[in-house]
């Protein structure tokens, strides 16, 4: 799993997948701040995201700032429920507008509701 | 062969005494040169940054230290881009030769080896050994003279590979101590909290610096205060915070509501921090005169209000993170509610998304915390949610920040 930033043509095509944390977005921010400005398009796929965290986010921001910038139209076309979560916990799904959230892998981290919390004292 | 060992050994010994390794190169060139009956020798650097290859050390009629050949230039441009030992025994028939570095330095150059220095296919830079003079008309770099060559080529790419190393060290050295210092302002930045102010709160960074913090200012009968996570890690991510912890104080000084101190940290912080960062926040102010807890939650996931009688709500979020959007979209609803039984739990993604058992607990799990720490006083119910964390029962890979507001009836 790995994040990529292609050009298609005068779209800028984000996928990310996988763990995008701290860890995997570094050289992810150069590649979308490197995105030519003739580029009309940014289209970010998170269908396949199994984790996210605010520096994950950020990328998204970013890229939804530098599509701004350039004029260019900006569309998230999927993210998985894990992103979603996150995305509506910040109130963040009202600035990054989703157009569909599909069932993506979940790393490690189910829901809680059947939790036995007596082991944790 | 043993004098050549002698002048490969010299040279090392001399780099282990100096740590320079050009000053190293300065007394073995010479003693090279003069062994295999050379007029001039050089050592060219390949300064990656400039795209150049600069003479650091020469010997002979002619100092050339400094001068600058682009890669891929000359011969010696030449030798360092196909990292093959080239000998040229006459160079008027050589079309790379470089003749304008003779006019002006008056030397003629007549016949020239040049070899790379590489350490693990890397090339470093290259030796150039130039005017052999030969007693007949024998080879002019016979095979015995090359491999002497290369035995210092070979010396000098260990010493610079163990000087670079040696740099490397010496520089992450000088980082570690910086982060350590940042961690220790990190730590004098974060409070202690008297008590009776009606909250308490801890912090248990993952690593050296944290991204998380809280904080908190008396002004008159009001107690302002704020949990916060910076997005992303490291040095940048603990100055964001800092600079968020001036502002908060800033304006809550200045007696704002909580709302405005949003939208004032907000317009601040999105203004100096474009793209690369936000902060999650929740501002709470718990006046003890008209006896009630306002607050405001900026993206800063939900909180939990559980009350004594164990029914709970949770406190969503009512706007994006600070410095994401302008003032225009900016507008964080603030909640009150009166003082009585009732604990507000704000925690990090540290704690709500820490895994017990392989599963992640959640707010499910922050009320099971809460529920169970309700009979200690906050200061202590606040330790032992970290106490967790600490002894592993709850597995987290991100900085852990808990505030309870509340034993305020």
């Amino acid at each position: 799993m790995s994040n990529t930033v292609e050009m298609n043509g005068a779209t800028a095509q984000i996928t990310l997948a996988g763990s995008v944390d701290i860890n995997t977005t570094g050289e992810l921010r150069n590649a979308i701040q490197a995105v030519p400005t003739s580029a009309t398009a940014f289209v970010i796929n998170a269908a396949d995201v199994s984790y996210i965290d605010s520096s994950g986010v950020a990328v998204m921001l970013l890229a939804k700032q530098v599509a701004e910038r350039s004029s260019a139209s900006f569309t998230i076309t999927a993210v998985s429920p894990m992103v979603m979560k996150v995305l509506e916990l910040a109130k963040l799904d009202q600035i990054l507008k989703i157009k569909s959230v599909v069932g993506g892998q979940s790393e490690n981290k189910p829901s809680s509701g059947s939790t036995d919390f007596s082991d944790l004292f | 062969m043993a004098i050549e060992l002698d002048i490969v050994a010299e040279f090392l010994e001399a780099y282990g005494q100096s740590g320079d390794v050009i000053n190293a190169l300065d007394s073995a060139l010479p003693k090279l040169v003069d062994h295999v009956g050379c007029e001039a020798g050089s050592f060219f650097f390949g300064d990656r940054a400039s795209s150049e290859l600069v003479c650091q050390s020469c010997v002979g009629p002619v100092d050339i230290r400094g001068i600058r050949i682009p890669f891929g230039s000359g011969i010696v441009g030449r030798v360092f881009e196909s990292q093959a030992v080239d000998t040229v025994e006459s160079v008027e028939s050589d079309k790379d030769h470089q003749r304008s570095v003779d006019e002006s330095s008056g030397f003629v150059t007549r016949n020239l080896l040049t070899l790379p220095v590489t350490f693990k296919d890397s090339a470093i830079g290259v030796i150039q050994l130039l005017n052999r003079s030969t007693a007949d008309d024998s080879d002019v770099f016979p095979e015995p003279f090359i491999q002497v060559a290369k035995a210092l080529a070979s010396g000098l790419a260990l010493g610079y590979h163990s000087a670079q190393i040696t740099d490397q060290v010496r520089e992450n050295d000088a980082l570690l101590r910086d982060v350590e210092l940042a961690g220790t302002v990190q730590e004098a930045l974060t409070p202690t909290i008297p008590e009776g102010l009606g909250f308490a709160a801890g912090i248990l960074p993952f690593k050296q610096l944290s991204g998380d913090f809280y904080d908190y200012l008396e002004v008159g009968s009001k107690v302002y205060v704020i949990e916060g996570d910076v997005s992303g890690k490291g040095v940048a991510a603990s100055l964001t915070m800092a600079q968020a912890q001036v502002l908060f104080r800033t304006f809550a000084r200045a007696n704002r509501t909580c709302q405005e101190i949003a939208m004032l940290m907000n317009s601040e912080l999105h203004r100096d921090l474009g793209v690369s960062r936000f902060v999650t926040a929740f501002i709470a102010c718990i006046d003890h005169e008209s006896r009630v807890v306002t607050c405001v939650n900026a993206g800063h996931g939900e909180v939990l209000k559980i009350e004594g009688s164990g029914e709970s709500m949770h406190i969503q979020s009512s706007s994006p993170p600070l410095a994401i959007v302008g003032a225009a979209d900016f507008q964080p609803v603030e909640e009150t509610y009166a003082f009585g039984d009732w604990r507000l739990w704000v925690v990090t993604d540290g704690i709500s998304e820490a895994l017990l058992n392989g599963q992640e607990i959640g707010m499910n799990g922050i009320l099971a915390i809460a529920s169970r720490f309700s009979s200690d006083p906050i200061d202590v119910s606040v330790a032992k949610t970290l106490d967790l964390v600490r002894s592993d029962k709850l597995q987290t890979s991100d900085d852990s920040t808990v505030v309870v507001i509340g034993d305020l009836a």
